[in-house]
Parts: C-alpha cells; sequence; structure tokens
C-alpha cells in the first residue's frame, strides 16, 4: 500500500538553520494494516507523515501510495485517498455550525447535497456524535466533542489511509478511551489503512499491529509491539519507554524468571500472572499429593 | 512553504558589528542616512559604496543576501532612475520621440540610484547584524528620555518585542493551519479572485482563534511572574558600551568625515 524508499527531508535547506529531519527513511506499509509510528520528540514522526499526503515534497526519495508517487500532480486524489489528522485537529474548526465543518471537504469534491449529508452522517456515527450537535457552533461544544467533529471532517471522505498524529494528546482518560475506541472499531470495520503516530508506548502496544520506531530522522526498530518493546535498554536509549506494565512484569521476571513477560497490556499481564500462579500452585499441589 | 521564509532577517555572526551595541548601531545607521544624502559628487557615492562593501565583507554578509534586501525596491529604483533620466534638464544626448535623455539626467539618474541602494543596504546592515530583541531593547532605551513627555517608552517597546517574538510562532501556525486544512481537501490555488479570497477563511478563523488564545494567555504568563510594566523593571541582558562600539563610531565618523570634507572642499 504505502512504499517509502530511502525519504530524507531538510528543513529550510540552503539557510544557516537547515536541518535534517528524515534521513533514508525506508518502509513498508501493508493494507488494511495499524501501524503504530513512535520516536521522542523532534525523530521526524511528523515530518514522515506529512509526506504521505504530499504536503511536502522527498528531498531525495520516493513515497508512493497504492502506486502512486506522492511528488505526482494528482494531489486532489492523493488527498481524498490518505486522510492526515492532525495534533489537535479542532484547531482547524471554523464553520458556522458542526455539519458544514465536516462537510467542509466533501463540498470540494463535488458531491450532490443528499450524498454529503449521507456521507456527513455515517462519519458522525463513526465517530459517536449526538445528531442533536449538527447545527450547534463548532466553537460551543466540549472540547472531547471539538476532536472528534474535527476527525469526522476527514474521515467523511473515506479516505483509504488514516493517518492520525496523536489524536488523543490533551484529552482526559475517557476522551482518549472514546478516540481509540473509535479508530480501533474504524479498522476492524474494514478497508482502512491506519497509521498512528504517539508519544504514548500504552496506546501503541495496544492497538498497533505493527511498531515503527523512529530515532533522530533515522528509522530503528520496526517490528511487532512484542519485538519492539521487548528491546527496552535500546528505547529507553532513545529517550522512549515501554508501556509500564511491560516494565513491570520485565521487573517481576528477574525475581519468578518462569514469568512470561511479553505482555502489553494489562489484560495479557493479567493472563500470564494467573497462568504462571495456577502451574505453580498445581505444582506445589501436586507435592502434596 | 512558510517554513522557507528566513525571519528577522538576522544573520548569525561574531563581526565587530554583530559585537556593537544595538543604540550606536542605530545612532550611526541615522547618521549613515544624513551624509548619504549630503553626498553630491559621483566619485563621493563610488567611495562611499566602496566603504559599504568592504563592511559588508568585513561583517561576513554574503552578497547574495545584502541583493536580497534590494530586491524588493528594484522598481523604485529602476524607475526613479529612467524618470531622473529623460526629465532632468541638461546637454541633450539621445532624442526619442518627445523624450529627451540628457547627460546631467543621467548623472542624476546613477547617484539617485546609488543612493537609494547606499539607504537600503546600510539599513539592512543593521538588520542582519542585530537580533530582532536587542534592536527593540535598543529602542526602548533610547526613547526613554521621551518618557518625561509622558511618551510610553516601554510599552511600544513591549508590544514590539512581543509581535516580533510571535511572528515565527503566528507562521508556525499558519503553516499548519494550512496543511491541516489542504489535508481536508481546502485548495488555496486555484479559481477567480473572489473564490481565492475565500480560500482563506478556513485559514484566517482558526488563525485568529488561536491568535487570541495565545494572547490570552501570554496576559496570564504575564501576570502570574509580576509584569507591572516598565517601572523599577531590571533587565537580563544590560546594554553596555564597549570597545567594538568605540571603533565602529571612529571608523564611520572617519570615513563619513573625510569624504564630506573633500567634497565639499
Amino acid at each position: 500500500m504505502i512504499r517509502i524508499e530511502n525519504l530524507t527531508y531538510i528543513y529550510l535547506a540552503g539557510t544557516p538553520y537547515e536541518k535534517k529531519a528524515l534521513d533514508s527513511v525506508s518502509l513498508h506499509i501493508e493494507k488494511n494494516s495499524f501501524t503504530g509510528i513512535i520516536g521522542s520528540t523532534g525523530s521526524g514522526k511528523s515530518t514522515l507523515v506529512q509526506h504521505l499526503n504530499g504536503l511536502l515534497k522527498p528531498a531525495s526519495g520516493t513515497v508512493t501510495v497504492d502506486g502512486e508517487d506522492v511528488s505526482g500532480k494528482n494531489l486532489k486524489e492523493l488527498r481524498r485517498n490518505v486522510g492526515l489528522v492532525f495534533q489537535y485537529p479542532e484547531h482547524q474548526l471554523f464553520e458556522e455550525t458542526v455539519y458544514k465543518d465536516i462537510a467542509f471537504g466533501l463540498t470540494k469534491q463535488g458531491w450532490s447535497e443528499e450524498e454529503i449529508r449521507d456521507k456527513v452522517m455515517a462519519a458522525l456515527r463513526a465517530v459517536d456524535i449526538d445528531e442533536s450537535l449538527l447545527d450547534k457552533s463548532p466553537f460551543e461544544i466540549s472540547g472531547g466533542q471539538k476532536r472528534r467533529v474535527a476527525i469526522a471532517g476527514v474521515i467523511a471522505m473515506k479516505p483509504k489511509v488514516l493517518v492520525l498524529d496523536e489524536p488523543a494528546a490533551g484529552l482526559d482518560p475517557k476522551g482518549r478511551e472514546d478516540i481509540y475506541r473509535m479508530v480501533g472499531a474504524m479498522h476492524e470495520a474494514g478497508d482502512m489503512t491506519v497509521i498512528l503516530v504517539s508519544h504514548n508506548m500504552e496506546d501503541v502496544a495496544r492497538h498497533a499491529q505493527r511498531v515503527v520506531v523512529l530515532h533522530k530522522g533515522r528509522l530503528e526498530m520496526q517490528g511487532t509491539p512484542g519485538e519492539v518493546f521487548m528491546q527496552h535498554d535500546r528505547l529507553t536509549g532513545m529517550g522512549l519507554d515501554v508501556p509500564q506494565i511491560t516494565r513491570v512484569m520485565l521487573h517481576l521476571k528477574t525475581l519468578f524468571p518462569d514469568l512470561s513477560s511479553e505482555t502489553l497490556t494489562v489484560e495479557d499481564a493479567k493472563d500470564a500472572i494467573l497462568k504462571y500462579i495456577g502451574i505453580n500452585l498445581w505444582k506445589e499441589g501436586s507435592r502434596f499429593r | 512553504m512558510m517554513k522557507d521564509i528566513t525571519l528577522g532577517q538576522y544573520i548569525p555572526g561574531d563581526s565587530l558589528l554583530h559585537r556593537a551595541d544595538p543604540r550606536v548601531k542605530m545612532l550611526l545607521l541615522i547618521l549613515l542616512m544624513a551624509v548619504v544624502f549630503m553626498l553630491k559628487d559621483l566619485w563621493a557615492f563610488i567611495c562611499f559604496m566602496i566603504f559599504i562593501s568592504i563592511v559588508l565583507l568585513l561583517s561576513g554578509i554574503s552578497w547574495k543576501m545584502a541583493l536580497k534586501g534590494l530586491k524588493p525596491i528594484l522598481f523604485i529604483i529602476l524607475f526613479t532612475a529612467v524618470v531622473n533620466m529623460f526629465t532632468v534638464p541638461g546637454n541633450v544626448i539621445f532624442r526619442l520621440g518627445f523624450l529627451k535623455l540628457t547627460d546631467t539626467g543621467v548623472q542624476m539618474a546613477v547617484k539617485m540610484a546609488m543612493r537609494l541602494i547606499l539607504l537600503v543596504v546600510g539599513a539592512s546592515l543593521l538588520t542582519y547584524t542585530t537580533t530582532p530583541i536587542s534592536l527593540t531593547d535598543g529602542m526602548e532605551k533610547l526613547m526613554k528620555p521621551l518618557t518625561r513627555l509622558r511618551f510610553p517608552a516601554h510599552e511600544i517597546a513591549m508590544m514590539m518585542s512581543i509581535a516580533l517574538r510571535f511572528i515565527p510562532t503566528i507562521l508556525d501556525e499558519t503553516d499548519k493551519i494550512m496543511k491541516a486544512q489542504s489535508s481536508r481537501g481546502a485548495d488555496f490555488d486555484s479559481g477567480n479572485f473572489i473564490q481565492r479570497a475565500k480560500s482563506f477563511v478556513p485559514i484566517l478563523v482558526p488563525l485568529f482563534v488561536s491568535a487570541f488564545r495565545r494572547a490570552d494567555e501570554l496576559a496570564v504568563a504575564m501576570e502570574a511572574r509580576c509584569y507591572r510594566g516598565g517601572e523599577g523593571r531590571t533587565r537580563m541582558h544590560q546594554l553596555r558600551l564597549s570597545m567594538a562600539d568605540l571603533v565602529i563610531t571612529l571608523i564611520l565618523l572617519t570615513v563619513c568625515a573625510s569624504i564630506l570634507f573633500l567634497q565639499f572642499y
């Protein structure tokens, strides 16, 4: 689906302030997969995703989405296929009503009034926003609602690739949960490749099928969440971390060597501990039997 | 897009001009401009051009950067030059219909062009070698005596530094919003004039919203740190006159004085 080959990007090239933001990054992303991109601040995550819909042009290397080079001419088509949700997307709301804001992108694509209405309604259901908000101003609804309305504005266009840059930043725990449940549901519902950029190791570990680690503009690691997060020391060296529960389990493993420590979520950890205790109880019991 | 605009025009460096006090540089710039207006003879202009070029060279500013500053006024320079060439009376060299090219006209045109170039390059020497913040600092200090006349020197300087401080921030913000809206399907480049003007609404509304939010946050943050205006406020960077200031003042005074002296006597 997405092929990135030797991508290099330099900010402010040719001035005293020039900075290499991406350094020969190569990456393939499968169709309908869920990929998490992690990396510390300034590692190039945001720069990388902005290449996916042609907002930035590679200084060298190529990026192709669905076989189409992003440096090509047809940006409109590309941007319909790749929906990019920026950090704090609610800061881009501007229309008089929630409905108009969600429909903004669609009206630029020449759909009929009715089709637009259907698509807006579908997007609204996907982000779990009540219809009664449609006629309100986007400036008078709550923070979490604003965020979801802004995301609805992107998914209303039914992109094949949905890129989310820190979609849960600044939300309360319930807001976080809601956003991720929504993204997870959309991914499961089918035909959508999801790319999640985040600082939050828990969120990435819980939702992503593959994890990509960027550090100082270079691609340092990639693999399943299990493969990546087991390398605790390397991640810490890059200013990153592993999910809290993985850290707990790694510590526990030093005390109980038989314990399986490849756990990324609290649920997995619970199972692993129960299994360990169960086996041991059984062993212990057998001793007295 | 926006990221490629260089801000303020400051070029980092460590020349004599970079180290000099902004107040001194500003005063010297005023002197330099006054002298440029007093130049009359062609050779004096040329001498002055050579002098400014040497200063440019010594302060480590490339020709490219210096010429870049001239670009916006290129049209004005050409326009005044052409008007001068054909309208100033004198011995006619060349005649084209009702247009008369005169020798004094050509001379005037060349001088006028050089004068404008000198003014602009002189001013950019100041902005290229001084950070915007120390410029406003210097301005505040220079305007200080006016506070006695109830002139709000501190407030004006503070407003200027806040404005300067937030130009990059607002530009970043604009860039981000433009990218976000283009990701949502906005199109800024096509359509007629009215359609294009309309297409900026999705940028301007969020930009204003965020500018007001930022202003509010900044005001609260300043109050939280007990900002109460300029009275009794001390500065982190005290402006102090140094050897560099003496040196550049002496050099400029000598050059100006000798050129003017030779011109008038």
